[in-house]
């Protein structure tokens, strides 16, 4: 039985030595590389002592990134990336929530780095790698790790304006890599076209997949997905054929008319999560390539990655909304109602998960973990705990669940998880606004929010925001309002603002 | 014909510098949600509908190089 990922590094490294485990903008790495490097890079963080102490990486996404991470794993440590292109004052509050032993960056981004005006330990990458390996006192760390231990954190918008840290643990990936490899029947002739940010949580199927199965991922450009023809022509130059991506960058392709010109030629696994896959475009990508496997995959970062799946079986006219499936093998999906018993026939009620593949909880925040890790309703027996995803659902007749709609203001635009609330509070910090409620305009994707006090120019307010918010974030229209509409309870009333917006 | 291209520009990306810039990708003033906002736009606003092989970085870099490519179907 496995206690560790970096159990599976060992393995390719022998049996996969020479082949290419990560592409990127700048070099190809091997596995057998792969594991010299993180075994470089652990045998650096020694020094710092950061057994079960986060290590973040502000480095973009990169095999330089991949080594960073294995080598604080096999430090003990877990890692956390930060995005380099995050304002400032976000970097500094994950920053300050983490306080870790140290940051693993480049010379490219180290002033960057310095100007936050935090005391923190920065370990450069391109020195790291040539550190002599210690190899008995990595052996020695790795036998005192646990497989519940800590691999990394990932931090998530906060309806407070504070980032929570999802803490997963090695055991939850290990379990969730499995259910993937023999789901999607996972091999070294799989070549993955990675699209996820790797402080996004659908990267860990790919990133991992790779490490286990032997199997090659090419970080595509971040650019290339600007226009179809040149996100065409990178993945059928890498002949990937795995691709496990968000629903708007599957969307953009077919909206910029991206498929008319000819489909990917070796595509045959199509892989989505992250958000509501709109089936107009999902039966354009079935249209273009019919024998390719399609899967719609839902989980939320607190649980790993994915915790349903629905492995596309049948025709949907472009109305009907697509099936999130049924729970991944060793997962249990509870649906709940509002007396927080499980709901019969087609009653919405909250999903709500339990399993390995909980996150340890959310790192230095013990009040918004007990709120959101809570225990099993239905149990009185014995401590068991469940995730409630603040997702509404329900079961169709075939014992599918659909997605219906969320409980709070957390919304998902262009595949990014946001936290309206996280956008309000930053709005809020400015003297003249006095107070401001975001809504989500479905129909055009735009952010739109409505504020009282005084009426700015909007440039400014985006200007502002800039600052303090990441750019997915930033709204895409405001809207000044004499007074905002507030409900019985004393609360603004959000759907009474949405109708006289929308 | 420019005024009419950075009206739309100007209204997905209400701070970005256009008149200057040479490579709107390399200066990061528009992402692909951008992207397809404009065209979508640029195809209303001169009742067109652009093919999808002019659908590239290289027609869209610029404002020249957007007028040049409206040129042709206007």
């Amino acid at each position: 039985m496995q206690k560790n990922i970096l159990e599976y590094l060992d393995k390719t490294a022998l049996s996969h030595a020479d082949k290419t485990a990560f592409g990127d903008d700048w070099e190809e790495m091997t596995f057998g590389e792969l594991k010299k490097d993180a075994d470089a890079i652990a045998s650096r963080l020694l020094e710092l002592e950061a057994i079960r102490r986060p290590v973040a990486v502000y480095l973009p996404k990169s095999c330089d990134s991949i080594r960073s991470f294995m080598g604080i794993a096999g430090s003990g440590g877990f890692y956390c990336p930060v995005d380099t292109a995050m304002p400032p004052d976000r970097a500094s509050a994950i920053l300050n929530i983490l306080k870790p032993a140290a940051v693993i960056t480049s010379k490219k981004y180290e002033e960057k780095l310095n100007k936050l005006g935090l005391q923190i330990n920065i370990v450069r990458i391109e020195d790291a790698k040539d550190t002599p390996i210690q190899t008995e006192q990595l052996q020695n760390i790795r036998e005192r790790l646990l497989d519940l231990d800590p691999l990394y954190v990932l931090f998530t918008s906060g309806s407070t304006g504070i980032p929570k840290g999802v803490l997963i643990s090695h055991r939850a990936v290990i379990d969730y890599i499995d259910w993937v490899t023999e789901t999607f029947d996972i091999t070294d002739k799989d070549t993955f076209g990675n699209q996820a940010p790797f402080y996004f949580d659908n990267s860990i199927l790919d990133i991992y997949c790779a490490l286990k199965n032997g199997s090659t991922v090419y970080i595509i450009p971040q650019r290339k997905f600007l226009f179809p023809a040149d996100l065409i022509s990178y993945l059928n130059e890498k002949k990937i054929n795995t691709i496990f991506w968000v629903p708007s960058a599957l969307c953009s392709v077919v909206n910029l008319k991206g498929l008319e010109l000819g489909a990917p030629l070796f595509l045959r696994k199509v892989l989505f999560c992250g958000e509501v896959m709109p089936n107009k475009q999902l039966n354009a990508w079935r249209k273009a390539i019919p024998d390719a496997l399609y899967a719609n995959l839902y989980g939320p970062t607190e649980i790993t990655d994915v915790c349903t799946y629905y492995i596309i079986d049948r025709e949907f006219q472009d109305d009907e909304p697509l099936p999130i499936g049924i729970p991944c093998r060793n997962t249990r999906i509870l649906v709940l109602n509002d007396q927080d018993k499980p709901v019969q026939g087609d009653e919405p009620g909250e999903l709500c998960v339990s399993g390995t593949c909980l996150a340890l909880g959310y790192y230095r925040n013990p009040e918004k973990t007990k709120e959101a890790f809570v225990q099993n309703p239905l149990n009185d027996a014995y401590e068991e705990k469940i995730y409630r995803t603040g997702d509404i659902v329900k079961y169709n007749d075939r014992g599918e669940i659909l997605y219906l709609s969320r409980k709070d203001f957390q919304i998902k635009h262009m595949g990014h998880r946001i936290e309206l609330g996280e956008i309000e509070t930053a709005l809020g910090n400015r003297p003249d606004i006095a107070n401001c409620a975001g809504i989500y305009d479905d129909k055009q994707s735009m952010i739109v929010m409505c504020y009282t006090g005084t009426k700015a120019d909007p440039e400014e307010l985006v200007s502002f925001l800039k600052k303090k918010i990441p750019k997915y974030m930033i709204p895409d229209r405001f809207v000044y309002c004499k007074e905002l509409p507030y409900n019985a309870n004393g609360k603004i009333d959000r759907i009474a603002l949405k109708k006289s917006y929308i | 014909m420019k005024d009419k291209i950075l009206s739309i520009l100007k209204e997905i990306e209400p701070d970005g510098d256009f008149e200057d810039s040479l490579d709107f990708f390399e200066d990061e003033l528009i992402d692909s949600f951008g992207i397809i906002t404009m065209i979508t736009r640029l195809e209303k606003m001169f009742s067109i509908n652009i093919r999808s092989e002019d659908i590239i970085a290289d027609n869209f870099m610029n404002l020249s190089c957007i007028e040049t490519l409206l040129n042709k179907y206007v």
